[in-house]
């Protein structure tokens, strides 16, 4: 036991007090046996009260109560005649007994109880600014380091020994560096069941046998974020019950500086992320204007000769024709890789709006006339499609994409077809185009960067169209997959199908 | 076209690009006159009063935008915006300042010499047509507020009917969303485009010899509607 419950109370263990009650007793008949000639009996009383009282102050409850009875004695064996007798020769001294007595009590209890509560307010007190000074080092505490240490500097001035046990992913518990010991498997199984159920879990009975003996769940607002293992190093069961709730409240205050730790952590990362997507963008918008501007020169310049009204040699317009045709290619080429990377950043911003599909379709098929070179795309819209939360720009370019590669990878009189369907609360679209296939055998990483249908191919590109659709696809929760059928080759995707707001009809 | 040759104004900062569109609106005869900053392309368009101006968005003094904004508070000349494809914002924002129209770079010069010849008649066209417009086969009689396809009437609800009157006195003009639900559903909608959107499919059903493939009411892909006769 430490010094807490001994406050104001001489060393020397309970005999030893109730020695001194009776010393003290002994000491006051002595000193008032030579004053007895000169004394009122009525008077050596009231010195007898004034011991049992100063023992009740000085030495506690049951040296008091026996200073009590042993004043009643003394005083009636030495003083009330016939003195050195218990006899009592006028009954009235038996009512002086009795009131000497019940003061004596009385007092001892009351002056007993005083020293008590003053002892538990000093108790408390110091309790109190304990957990004050924890409370402090934590929250000042920027490092779990010094969470830690603040927790078991703590519990060490309370004979507790601790294992601090973090929560690392699901039902995993990771025993902090610097714990106490080992801990046993049966000591795991318990800090686990408080970690899922988020109680205290005690085993009494183990105290002093050198393991964790009270489990405390560190239990933060947002969840629990861990176990505290305690090992006391005292035996007596009831010492640890005492501990109680200093302990709930250093395990609460704990569990709030881990949680606190935990959100400086992630308001620290979310910041990082911002700068890194600010620079990003910002790298991406001014790469984009630096290499589109003398791109747009040159396809502009170069269209200028071809197209100019002055006729050229033909030779000089086939060469400013071609000139025009790679610069628009080197632009092709520019905005997949721009785009791809902007798709790569942590959170695409989508603009997402809800519209029906045809006004999206529409407007690919005026784009995709570019690269059609006259051929014509079969459209089959169902006709219950729903209104689609989509990025329109985003959607347009899968869908440029797709006829694109369509138009590309199949000979100039094969159909290309364009349907979508509406199936089990998703809208399937698909771009097919008759005649030539896809390598089975490429079909699996055709979506990945930088992997085209074909290796070595005549046909112009890198092999970022289907990578940049599937990256716009999987921003809108769609899947996007390849395959041949019967009659040729097909690229399938999915957009899901929620709940489009009303539409209200005029009245 | 009749009298002077018309001015234009070119306000871009990159000397080679201005080259060639100075070459192209000479090809359309107009008279060039070009700038490289805002400050410039504004005093330059006070004093010269262009028929036409082509402005590239990015500017070094100044935006765009604010040289559109600025030329607004006092002149209706028609406006060329010249972006990047993948600017949305900032064409809706050139736009809604009163541009009429956009090209995305890199464009093409026949491309280029279309816009101009539509920019330059559009006023002209507007004036001929008074209140009867014809796209395709409808026709459309603002004055009696009928319309016929093939020489049917064609029954449009009120909103369908203002959101096409919006479009058809607009040849050639990109609207914006926000500004076409401002005017037909009335400020306080601009949440809600997707109205614009059905009531748009619903014209082009209506009004569209195929649907899928509109030839006159034409979506700009994040920005707005074009109306081309």
């Amino acid at each position: 036991m430490n010094s807490t419950t001994l406050d104001k109370i001489p060393a020397g263990g309970p005999f030893g007090r109730h020695a001194t009650a009776i010393a003290a007793c002994a000491l006051t008949a002595a000193v008032s046996a030579p004053l007895h000639a000169v004394l009122d009996l009525a008077n050596i009383v009231m010195l007898f009260l004034l011991t049992v009282f100063l023992v009740a102050a000085f030495l506690g409850r049951g040296p008091a109560i026996l200073a009590a009875f042993l004043a009643v004695g003394l005083f009636d064996f030495f003083f009330v005649p016939p003195q050195l007798s218990f006899a009592v020769a006028d009954a009235q001294y038996l009512v002086t007994f009795a009131v000497m007595l019940a003061v004596g009590l009385v007092t001892a209890h009351l002056v007993a109880r005083l020293a008590d509560q003053t002892r538990e307010a000093r108790a408390r007190e110091r309790e109190t600014r304990q957990l004050y000074d924890v409370a402090r080092a934590m929250a000042g505490a920027h490092t779990l380091e010094r969470v830690v240490e603040a927790l078991r500097h703590y519990l060490q001035g309370r004979e507790l020994d601790s294992n601090l046990l973090l929560a690392a992913g699901d039902d995993v518990l990771a025993d902090q560096p610097g714990g106490h010991h080992a801990l046993g498997t049966l000591e795991s199984g318990f800090a686990r069941s408080a970690f899922q159920r988020g109680v205290v879990v005690e085993t009494d009975s183990m105290v002093g046998s050198g393991i964790a003996v009270a489990f405390l769940p560190l239990c933060a607002p947002s969840c629990v974020r861990g176990v505290l293992a305690v090992t006391p190093r005292f035996i007596d069961p009831q010492d640890l019950r005492e501990q109680r709730g200093a302990l709930e409240a250093v395990a609460s205050l704990t569990a709030l500086a881990l949680e606190r730790l935990h959100f400086e952590q992630v308001a620290r990362h979310a910041e990082l992320r911002i700068a890194e997507e600010r620079l990003r963008t910002s790298v991406l918008s001014s790469l984009s204007h630096d290499l589109r501007t003398p791109l747009t020169t040159l396809v502009g310049l170069a269209d200028t000769l071809a197209q100019g009204d002055r006729p050229l040699p033909p030779s000089v317009a086939e060469t400013a024709g071609v000139i025009r045709d790679q610069a628009q290619a080197m632009h092709r080429l520019l905005s997949d890789l721009l785009d791809m990377a902007r798709l790569q950043g942590t959170d695409t911003a989508l603009r997402r709006e809800w519209q029906p599909l045809e006004d999206v379709v529409g407007a690919s098929l005026r784009q995709a006339e570019g690269s059609a070179a006259g051929r014509q795309v079969d459209v089959a819209l169902a006709a219950d499609l729903p209104l689609l939360h989509l990025d329109a720009v985003l959607m347009e370019r899968v869908f440029c994409n797709l006829l694109d590669n369509a138009f590309k990878y199949s000979t100039a009189d094969a159909g290309v077809m364009l349907t979508a369907v509406r199936a089990d609360g998703e809208v399937l679209v698909s771009v097919c185009n008759e005649g030539s296939r896809f390598p089975p055998d490429r079909i699996p990483a055709m979506f990945d960067m930088f992997v085209r249908g074909r290796e070595e191919s005549s046909i112009p590109g890198v092999g970022l169209g289907l990578a940049i659709c599937k990256a716009i696809v999987a921003a809108h929760d769609g899947r996007i997959w390849a395959e041949n059928t019967e009659r040729g080759a097909c690229v399938r995707f999915t957009l899901p199908a929620s709940t489009p707001p009303v539409v209200e009809e005029e009245s | 076209m009749n009298g002077p040759a018309p001015i234009a104004l070119v306000v871009e900062d990159e000397p080679q690009i201005r080259r060639f569109v100075c070459g192209a609106l000479a090809e359309e005869s107009c008279r060039t006159r070009e700038a490289g900053s805002v400050a410039q392309g504004l005093a330059l368009a006070a004093r010269e009063h262009p028929q036409l101006v082509i402005l590239d968005l990015g500017l070094p003094d100044r935006d765009g935008v604010a040289f559109i904004r600025e030329l607004r508070s006092w002149s209706a000349v028609p406006v060329l915006v010249l972006s990047a494809r993948t600017a949305e914002p900032d064409k809706i924002a050139a736009l809604d300042a009163g541009a009429d129209d956009y090209l995305t770079k890199p464009f093409g010069v026949g491309e280029l010499r279309a816009r101009i010849r539509a920019m330059l008649r559009r006023q002209q066209t507007l004036a001929d047509a008074g209140a009867l417009h014809r796209f395709g086969d409808v026709e459309l009689d603002l004055s009696r507020h009928v319309i016929t396809r093939a020489g049917a009437e064609v029954h449009l609800t009120p909103q369908e009917y203002s959101l096409l009157a919006l479009l058809v006195t607009n040849p050639g003009r990109v609207l914006t969303q926000g500004f076409l639900m401002d005017k037909v559903w009335g400020p306080g909608h601009r949440e809600d485009n997707h109205y614009l959107r059905v009531y748009m499919g619903r014209l082009r059903q209506k009004l569209e010899a195929d649907p899928t493939r509109p030839r006159h009411l034409v979506t700009e892909t994040g920005v707005g509607y074009r109306f081309q006769p």
